[in-house]
């Protein structure tokens, strides 16, 4: 008798044992059972909560609310909890000092958040809010909220949406603005450069290590990068970079004027795609054997005509490199127009294809550069020839470029000729000046053609 | 058969669900006691907080603030008027709340319904001797910070 009640009692320890020890839930994707949810309602959009580079207080008893994209549970983010809007219009980090913060606040988590007494402020570009921090040095900001504190402010419910309601699938071009700080993105195609292949994501020591994380570069088919975060806490830190192209899920940030990418956990990482073709046509203008002053550039296939006189696009050398250069100054001609037309391209098979260059401008006085393109030009190189095919202007960020003296680097400037699909593709750099009008110097180098 | 059962029971008694929320511990009341106003400060241009020494009017008393460990409150800001030193005296109740502090007090210049108002600090840093909160100025909507030292009694 006495046998049989222990026994039973045995039993039952370890069934309640079974049943009510402690969980240390993995699946964050669940809504959680026998939540209680807040009686919070918002009173106010993102949008509506002003923040500027100066850190100032929420005065009124309002409530906003966000849902949570970040998650330090890979180790990448510290400390710092990004969260946007459903719509994904709005975006702002909350600095928290709370480690493993995931276990309450795990992506999709809907929060309420008080925003009475809070802080918000802008920093490098990303609204925050939080709490109050003066540094030794005087500088007010916002800070990280206490524990307490974000138990009091940062209220859960208990709605947890799957986050491909909330990522946006963007390119690397799309991504890198001041907008898009703090919001999940998705960007598909990309690839790591080459210079990153043979690492690990996090490496100690390198130059490109810095506050005890690791930048490296992803890149696309256009040729646009943007650096890529690993922290030295990151639980994927030691494994070797992936070497496919393909999508990666992750937050953007900004330090100084640097937009950096981070991952979450590896499982952001689906880079499962054989590498992004290189560059198909690639001209440098190393090849030209002379250059200087009234030396045309002279390149098998390319056309270089003036279209009103004799001045055309000439072949320079500074610095070791060699490029193409015009400019209607000195040229006594009132009328320039000088084309400098790359060989036939053939983007029939792309999907999506790309023109980059880079440009220089010295001597600054207006916009004489502009880029077209035409599918029935017979590369004839002469005017008429050109006269007689059709071009049509292609968008680029050429007038942007205004410096008066010659930048140190190139500025890379990008073409999408994705709509394009003839495999007869000619594109003209087309300058236009007078000698009594703009007589902006303009250099172009590095002209190259990608296609996926 | 006994014996494992009492150790079944010790160990789920040891290794139960911790949770750490629950611990309450006894805090040193730094708050309470005569806070008198000793510096001013405001962001400046360049974002740099700058604190300059609190002066008040000519001959005036400088402000101060008592907090007494009952929850109650009086806050005394003299102002020079015509030749005399008045003082505007706030009396009420007091709060912490985190790093927030809360004056409530009872404004009977305001409308009748209005007439319940709290004024909210956030304390920046605390000592036994020092003080620093904040606050946004009402009329400027700026963030002002303020540096008090306790006065000893």
């Amino acid at each position: 008798m006495k046998t049989t009640f222990y026994k039973s009692m045995l039993l039952l320890a370890i069934t309640v044992g079974t049943f009510s020890s402690c969980v240390n839930d993995d699946d964050y994707q669940t809504p959680t059972f026998g939540c209680v949810d807040t009686s919070l309602v918002k009173t106010k959009e993102v949008a509506e909560i002003p923040a500027t580079s100066t850190v100032t207080q929420y005065t009124e008893n309002d409530v906003i609310e966000a849902y949570v994209v970040s998650s330090d549970r890979g180790g990448n983010f510290f400390k710092s909890i990004s969260m946007q809007t459903l719509d994904g219009s709005k975006a702002f980090s909350v600095p928290v000092d709370i480690e493993s913060s995931f276990a309450s606040y795990e992506p999709g988590r809907k929060v309420f958040i008080k925003m009475q007494n809070l802080y918000t402020d802008v920093s490098f570009g990303g609204m925050r809010i939080g709490g109050l921090f003066v540094s030794t040095s005087n500088i007010p900001s916002v800070g990280r909220l206490s524990r307490t504190q974000v138990q009091s402010s940062i209220i859960k419910s208990c709605t947890v949406v799957n986050e491909d309601e909330l990522v946006q699938t963007l390119s690397i071009s799309e991504l890198l603005n001041d907008s898009n700080i703090n919001k999940l993105v998705e960007l598909n195609a990309v690839q790591f450069v080459e210079a990153a292949l043979d690492k690990t994501y996090y490496v100690e020591g390198a130059s490109n290590t810095v506050g005890g994380a690791t930048n490296h570069l992803l890149v696309d088919n256009s040729g646009q990068n943007v650096i890529f975060r690993t922290s030295s806490f990151a639980a994927y830190a030691g494994k070797p970079v992936q070497t496919g192209s393909g999508k990666i899920r992750g937050i953007l940030t900004r330090f100084n004027n640097d937009y950096q990418f981070v991952a979450r956990y590896e499982s952001d990482i689906k880079l499962d795609q054989p590498r992004l073709a290189p560059p198909f046509f690639t001209e440098n203008f190393e090849s030209l054997p002379n250059t200087g002053n009234n030396i045309w550039v002279s390149l098998p296939g390319w056309s270089n005509v003036s279209m009103n006189g004799t001045e055309r696009w000439e072949a320079r050398l500074f610095s070791n490199n060699k490029y193409a250069q015009m400019s209607a100054f000195g040229t006594n001609e009132n009328n320039v127009d000088a084309r400098l037309i790359t060989p036939a391209i053939d983007l029939s098979q792309f999907t999506s294809s790309f023109m980059r260059f880079g440009v220089k401008t010295g001597f600054y006085n207006g916009v004489g550069l502009t880029v077209w393109y035409s599918t029935d030009y017979n590369g004839g190189g002469t005017a008429g020839e050109i006269n007689a095919a059709t071009w049509t202007e292609l968008p680029t960020s050429i007038a942007s470029i205004t410096d008066t003296s010659y930048a140190t680097n190139f500025y890379g400037m990008l073409v999408d000729l994705s709509s394009i699909t003839s495999n007869n593709v000619y594109i003209s750099f087309r300058y236009q000046g007078s000698s009594t009008g703009v007589t902006t110097t303009y250099q172009v180098d590095n002209v190259e053609f990608l296609g996926q | 058969m006994k014996k494992i059962f009492i150790v079944l029971l010790t160990i789920s008694t040891f290794l139960s669900c911790e949770s750490d929320d629950g611990i309450t511990y006894v805090t040193p009341d730094y708050l309470s006691g005569k806070w008198v106003w000793d510096q001013i400060g405001a962001i400046n241009a360049q974002n740099v907080l700058v604190y300059q020494s609190y002066v008040n009017d000519e001959g005036c008393e400088k402000n101060n603030l008592i907090l007494n460990n009952n929850g109650s409150y009086e806050k005394n800001d003299f102002q020079l008027v015509g030749s005399v030193c008045e003082n505007s005296q706030q009396l009420g109740s007091y709060e912490l709340n985190n790093n927030i502090l809360s004056l409530s007090y009872i404004d009977e210049e305001e409308e009748e319904e209005n007439q319940n108002v709290t004024d909210y600090f956030t304390i920046i840093s605390l000592t036994y001797t020092e003080i620093q909160i904040s606050y946004t100025d009402k009329d400027t909507d700026e963030l002002v910070f303020l540096k008090l030292i306790k006065e000893e009694e």
